[in-house]
Parts: structure tokens; sequence; C-alpha cells
């Protein structure tokens, strides 16, 4: 009777340990992997970015005074327009991540991924600079040019074949990534903030 | 012994399987799906890439008396070196539709096959107006913007998506595809000739018009006389000879003209002057015989069937 309750035990016991070892090591893994990619310079690029078009925001704020409220609703559109299609690109490649069949893709046809995403990025560049950095030079004439962040985002077309090679090795080690885990990782840092959600 | 003599005849047996494998690959006619890709719009517009640059050649071939050397071989250079890059992305094409593996993953994921190659489009499109549009401009001192084939590579990618849908349709077919079978089908039809394939555009000598680009759809051979001609035989007055008979002004053709050309007599008006210009019809410097894709399909007819009206029933 003894023997038996205590063989019980030791069987809750591995069960309500397991899945925590388990969790760790796969929570282990998915960091290591994405700890490379995310130092890839296409993602400090994309950072960069981020900083940068904040940064236009702000010295606009800084001046709103002297536009017209037309004006600074133009310049907000543009905006919002603009990076809601950058966040669009992060959260697609947070798909991929979630996506088994799509990582073992990017790893067997490596060249493919890269110029898709190239493609999207250089459609990223015209977009902004049909869009933001247009309107931006419009309404402030051209006090504020945007120029640094045009640099960035054609910078970043370049560094696309880095940051797939960083993708296909990480399938490796890890075969898909859990939403909740990217989604705290990859794009609540990464994800560009809304016109009211900059501020000092 | 007795072993090795059945081994033997199944060597040969399965050899000869092969070969014949091999040749009945290159003779099947065009399955409807891939007619479907090769008569599409996209393909089309290849088609209309290839045509534009080979007559680019074409005409500037015909007017080489009047460059140097080193601007000959600039634009030469430039062209070859562009055609590379689009017959290359013809055996990309084509490679994708033997990879098995890969056309399951076009299908999973048409976008990022799509843009992928609409990336490699526009870098065509790039790669063609700095290599050879630009030296062709510069050699040429003239001011044409190349404006129709900019107006093709805009057409070209606004329709690459409709190239998954091809894909999609072709993939219960494409197990059956083999090398020859698209060598036969997508590339060689589809082909950007080399330099030295294409033909300069045959000039007439006529003192009344001093055109060097003369086209005539009946007669590209400049030279229509035999090597070693009859004595006995009468020719008709050398006047409308080519511009450049008796001496090719190309120097690039490994082959001669008479070689390589359908022996027509020359065209000519009783007075013995020029035919006058079919200003309808342009000439395509095409050389090479390629199975036209675009052909409509041919009609098999169904000997299965048997008219109603034929069979008498006792």
């Amino acid at each position: 009777m003894k023997n038996g309750i205590s063989i019980i035990l030791l069987i809750f016991l591995f069960l309500m340990t397991h899945p925590f070892v388990g969790f760790t090591q796969k929570r282990e893994k998915m960091d290591g992997a994405l700890r490379a990619f995310i130092e890839t310079p296409f993602m400090k690029k994309f950072k960069d970015l981020r900083l940068e078009s904040e940064n236009l925001v702000l010295t606009f704020k800084e001046n709103k005074q002297n536009y017209s409220s037309a004006e600074i609703n133009k310049v907000k559109t543009a905006y919002q327009k603009t990076v809601d299609r950058f966040n669009t690109q992060l959260l697609d490649i947070k798909a991929d991540f979630m996506n088994e069949r799509k990582l073992q893709y990017i790893q067997d046809f490596p060249e493919d991924y890269t110029s898709g995403l190239t493609s999207d990025i250089n459609d990223l560049t015209s977009f902004y600079q049909s869009n933001l950095q247009m309107t931006v030079q419009d309404v402030t004439d051209a006090t504020v040019d945007g120029n640094s962040l045009l640099t960035l985002v054609a910078e970043l077309a370049k560094l696309v074949p880095g940051m797939v090679t960083s993708i296909s090795e990480l399938r490796s080690s890890v075969k898909k990534f859990e939403d909740t885990y990217l989604e705290e990782k990859l794009i609540m840092p990464y994800k560009f903030k809304t016109w009211d959600e900059i501020n000092y | 012994m007795k072993n090795l003599s059945i081994l033997i005849v199944l060597v040969i047996i399965f050899l000869n399987q092969t070969i014949a494998f091999a040749q009945t690959s290159t003779n099947k006619q065009l399955d409807p799906a891939l007619r479907k890709f090769v008569q599409s719009e996209i393909m089309i517009k290849f088609k209309d890439l290839k045509r534009e640059a080979e007559n680019s050649v074409s005409s500037f071939k015909s007017e080489m008396n009047n460059y140097k050397p080193d601007q000959i071989q600039k634009v030469k250079t430039g062209y070859d070196k562009t055609a590379d890059r689009f017959n290359q992305e013809l055996e990309n094409m084509k490679m994708d539709f033997l990879n098995k593996k890969k056309l399951k993953y076009i299908i999973e994921f048409p976008k990022d096959y799509a843009r992928s190659l609409e990336l490699n489009f526009r870098e065509l499109a790039q790669y063609y107006a700095e290599n050879f549009q630009q030296p062709l401009q510069d050699v040429r001192q003239s001011k044409e913007d190349g404006g129709i084939v900019i107006a093709i590579f805009m057409e070209l990618f606004k329709l690459v998506p409709e190239v998954i849908n091809h894909f999609n349709e072709m993939k219960e077919m494409a197990t059956r595809y083999d090398d020859a079978y698209l060598d036969k089908w997508l590339v060689t039809p589809f082909k950007f000739l080399t330099w030295t394939e294409i033909q300069t555009e045959a000039g007439y000598i006529n003192m009344n018009n001093t055109n060097n680009l003369y086209n005539n759809s009946l007669n590209t051979n400049p030279n229509p006389y035999p090597v070693s001609p009859d004595p006995n035989t009468a020719y008709p007055p050398a006047t409308n000879q080519p511009a450049n008979a008796g001496m090719d002004t190309t120097k690039t053709n490994t082959q001669n003209w008479w070689e390589t050309n359908t022996t027509l007599p020359v065209p000519t008006n009783i007075d013995g002057s020029a035919p006058a210009k079919n200003t309808n019809v342009k000439s395509t410097p095409v050389k090479t015989k390629a199975p036209d894709p675009f052909a409509p399909i041919p009609v098999q007819k169904d000997t299965s069937k048997i008219k109603s009206s034929s069979v008498k029933v006792n």
C-alpha cells in the first residue's frame, strides 16, 4: 500500500515537472535561435528605421504650431499609412516563423525568399517616398526632408540575404515558433508606434 | 553463362527503353496546360522583348559600317550579356517546372514566388537598360528613349501574378515534363538569339532608296547565287544585289549566308529595280527553327468514333 502511494506520488511529481522542463528547454532553444536573428544587420536596421521615423514625427510635432490642422492631419495620415505597411511586413515575417512548412521552404529555397522579401522592401521604399516623405517635404517646405529615413529603407533591401541565411539556420534548432513568444520578442520591440503613441 | 546472357539482354532492353523515352519526350505534343502558359500574356510580352532586342541588333548590324570596331564590340558585349540574363531566367523557370518540391512550394506560397519573379524581371529591365540600351544609344548617338521596351516591361511586371495560376494548372502535368520537352516548348521559342545568330536585315542598293533598313520579308538571302556559278547559266543583272553582297559586313556568322538561308531568287521588277518596299511586313531575325507554341491546337482525328450513319446494324 505504502509502495503504491510512493509510485503514484513519483508519477505525479514527474508529470508536474516534465512539462516545465520541456517548456524551459523549448524556450531556451527559441531564445537562442531568435537572438541570432534579431542580431542580424537587417533587424538592427529595421529598429533604426523605427527610431528614425519616430524622431521625424517628434520633430514635426515640436513645430506643429506652424502648421494648420489640415496640414498636420495630412502628415499624420501619411505617417500612419506608411508605418502600417512596415508593421504588416513585420507581421508577415512573424507568420513565416510560425509556419513550419514556410520555414522549410526558406531553408530549401533561400534565394526565392530573398528575392520576394527584397521586392517587398523595395515596395516599402517607394511607398515611403511617395507618401510620407513627399507629404512631409510639401508641408514643411522641405525643412524636414526625410532623407535619412529613405537611406535606411534603401539599405534594408541590401541586408535581406543575411537575414534569410539567419532564418535558414534557426530552422535547424527550432521547427516553428509560438505566437505569444514572437509577439513578445519580435513584434513589440520592433513594431512602429502609432502617431498618438509618439510623445516626449 | 545463361544468367550473363539474360543480364546482357536486360541491359540492352533497358538502354533501348531509355533512348526511346528520350526521343519520344521531345516528340511529344505540347500539352494543354503548358500550351496555355506559353501562350499567356506574360510569355507573349517576353517574346516581344526578345523581338525588340533582336530587331535592335539586326538594325544596328545593317549600319555597322558607320561605327568603329570598339563601338561595335561595346554594343555586342552589352547585347550578349543581356541575352544571357534573359535566357538564364528562362532556364530558371524551366528548372522550377522540373523541380517537384519547388512546384509544391509555389502552389503553397504563391505570393513569395510571384514576388521573387517580379524582382527578377525588374532586375532584368534594369540590366537591359544599363547594359544594352544605353551603349546602343551612346554609339548611335540616338535620342530614342526605348519607350516601347519600357512599356513592355511595365506590362510584364503587372502580369507576374498570373504565372502562379499556370503553375497551379500545370501541377498535374509537370510530373511528365522532362528537360528535353521543356527545352523544346518553353526555352527554344523564347530564347534570345546570340549576336552571331542574329542576321542583319538584307538591304538593297537602290538608287532611289538609300534606306539601309530595307525590309523584305520574301528574301533575306544576300547572296542568292551559287558559290561556284555555272558559266552556262545566265543570271539577271546584279543591280539588286544586297548592299553587302559578296562580303559579310558583320563578319560574325560562323556559317556563310548561303548556308543559313533558303535560296529564294531575288524578287525584281521587270525593269530590274528593287521591288516595292513592303511596309506592312517586318522580317524578324530568327535563325533557329523553334517549334511554334502559338500555333493552333492540332485537331486530332478521333478514330474511335464511327459515324452513326455509316454503321449498319443487321
